[in-house]
């Protein structure tokens, strides 16, 4: 079972922690732990001399049989926290058939509402494409407040930006679109349909390369800023600290830090932090983790972002063969798997935190912990996670923070909660509880990890990457 | 004065009793709701042998506590 309140995916097969198996796994240690302390009042029963000194063969043997009552119990109790487990995967792979069964449904709607608008405009004149696109919006429209209404009488909280069927629901819409678009032009496949494709025509990186070529960028250079703090200090340990080590987003602020730890060939051991996007405007400011370098990462092209995080690690001095660590948060989580995409260097593990990169592959040999909350909009905005081989070669921790229930705060207040589910606070104590768990698959990946967090040594550069214009003179 | 030195059945019947007293914070692990795989079935029949297990013990605690005491 896995940690109090995650849930883990992937890893070449699927386990989901309900509440319903926390409860029973919780229930079933407290059962084993009472046992404990049974059976060792009543082994001291067996070693005081009070017992020999009765001369009673029939107290030992009333003894033995208690005795093996109680072993019986601890036999069963083991098999059943194994059937918990064997019950938990099940539930997974269930899961996963029907997230899978959803995907191909809405496919099929989407293309299948594009091929009817193109029958239908051509039949009836172009006119009549008012017609879905009144319907959709009526239908998206009804949808939102329904939702709405739900969560007003059910919570008296307005915030779809932060529930789980809502996402679920964008999630899908986002990685139906090309098929409809497909379905318009009457080309949409059998394949198509059972699997998503996001770097295919009208895919989420076509559309995200369209979207981010429309915003202004009117040519620049990145200029780096590093300072190498004093001191030194250990590795991380856990991977909680990982998530303390990644920068917070604050405008003007460090957006990279980097970690080198000595190895005794002469080497060093890195673990770089990549912090997430610090402004959203469409304007191309000096400031590179914008809302365009997020569209451009999402399209596969190289960001700003992911150029200044790979402008960094060179001018830190890492090497083709140094051992890299990429922890990200949110773009940054995105530039971080970008980046070991590239293969420019020796990445050796990825963490990322409420990125959107569920659809993006990393290499076989590149382990991935990727971690995201039910409630984060982000996630989404990456589609449905890849499937087969190359999607199960992500291990994936997911936690809910308000467990099926309203997030905190003031009633009445539409968007109360704001995007508080990405938090980056949040992502560290979901780190704790990947930290605290005994799921075989996040054992593994911290063992992998091990030479990066108990490192010593560690000297840290903080980097400040600012956008400047290109100077038009020459030199 | 001294009192008098318990006998060995009522040493044996005070450790049996605190061991009597662990068993009854045994508890049960719950059915899980919602489930219906064939695993969830082999876990919820188990859990169900459990319950019967904890029963059993500590009939057989009581059963000793009653030999000490005859």
């Amino acid at each position: 079972m896995s940690g109090p309140g995650i849930g883990v995916s992937g890893g070449g097969s699927v386990a989901v922690d309900t509440p319903g198996i926390q409860t029973a796994a919780a229930r079933l240690h407290a059962l084993g732990s009472a046992l404990a302390v049974v059976t060792a009042r009543l082994a001291a029963c067996f070693t005081d001399p009070a017992l020999a000194a009765t001369g009673r063969p029939a107290v030992r043997a009333a003894l033995e049989r208690a005795d093996d009552e109680a072993r019986l119990l601890a036999r069963d109790i083991d098999e059943a926290a194994a059937g918990l487990r064997t019950a938990a995967v099940r539930y997974g792979e269930t899961e996963l058939a029907i997230a899978s069964a959803q995907r191909i449904a809405w496919a099929g709607g989407a293309a299948l509402a594009g091929a009817v608008t193109r029958l239908a405009i051509t039949v009836l004149g172009p006119g009549v494409v008012l017609l879905p696109l009144t319907a959709a919006g009526l239908l998206a429209g009804g949808a939102t407040l329904t939702t709405v209404l739900r969560e007003l009488l059910t919570t008296g909280r307005i915030d779809p930006q932060t529930d789980p069927l809502v996402l679920g629901g964008l999630r899908l819409a986002l990685s139906s679109l090309d098929d409809a678009v497909h379905g318009f032009e009457l080309d949409e496949t059998p394949a198509e349909l059972l699997n998503d494709d996001p770097a295919g025509p009208d895919g989420v990186e076509r559309t995200a390369a369209a979207v981010a070529g429309r915003l202004p960028d009117g040519g620049h250079n990145l200029a780096l800023t590093a300072t190498t703090l004093p001191g030194t200090l250990p590795g991380p340990g856990t991977l909680e600290e990982l998530g303390e080590r990644t920068p917070s987003v604050e405008p003007g602020g460090a957006q990279l830090r980097l970690d080198r730890y000595p190895m005794p060939d002469g080497r060093s051991r890195w673990i770089v932090y990549v912090c997430g996007t610090i402004t959203f405007t469409p304007a191309a400011t000096d400031e590179p983790f914008d809302l365009r370098s997020d569209l451009t990462g999402v399209a596969g092209e190289r960001s700003d972002s992911e150029a200044a995080l790979s402008a960094a690690m060179r001018r830190a001095g890492v090497g083709p063969d140094d051992p890299v660590l990429l922890v990200g948060h949110s773009q940054g989580a995105l530039d971080a798997v970008r980046l070991a995409q590239r293969g420019d260097f020796d990445v050796q593990g990825v963490v990322t935190l409420g990125g959107p990169t569920g659809q993006l592959v990393l290499p076989q040999h590149v382990p991935e912990l990727s971690v995201e909350h039910e409630e984060d909009v982000v996630p989404v905005l990456g589609g449905l996670p890849a499937s087969g081989s190359g999607g199960l070669h992500r291990l994936v921790v997911r936690r809910s923070l308000y467990g099926g229930g309203p997030p905190p705060g003031p009633p009445l207040v539409p968007f109360a909660a704001g995007a508080a589910p990405h938090a980056l606070t949040e992502y560290r104590e979901t780190l704790a509880g990947a930290d605290a768990s005994p799921d075989p698959r996040l054992v593994a990946f911290r063992a992998r990890m091990r030479p990066f967090l108990d490192a010593t040594d560690g000297r840290i550069v903080v980097v400040r990457v600012d956008r400047r214009p290109v100077s038009r003179r020459g030199r | 004065m001294h009192a008098p030195s318990p006998s060995a059945e009522e040493v044996l019947a005070g450790r049996l009793a605190e061991v009597r007293a662990a068993a009854d914070g045994l508890a049960p692990p719950p059915p899980v709701p919602g489930w219906a795989s064939a695993a969830a079935l082999e876990y919820e029949a188990l859990a169900a042998r459990i319950a019967l297990r904890v029963l059993r013990l500590r009939a057989a605690l009581d059963e000793a506590l009653a030999v000490v005491a005859q």
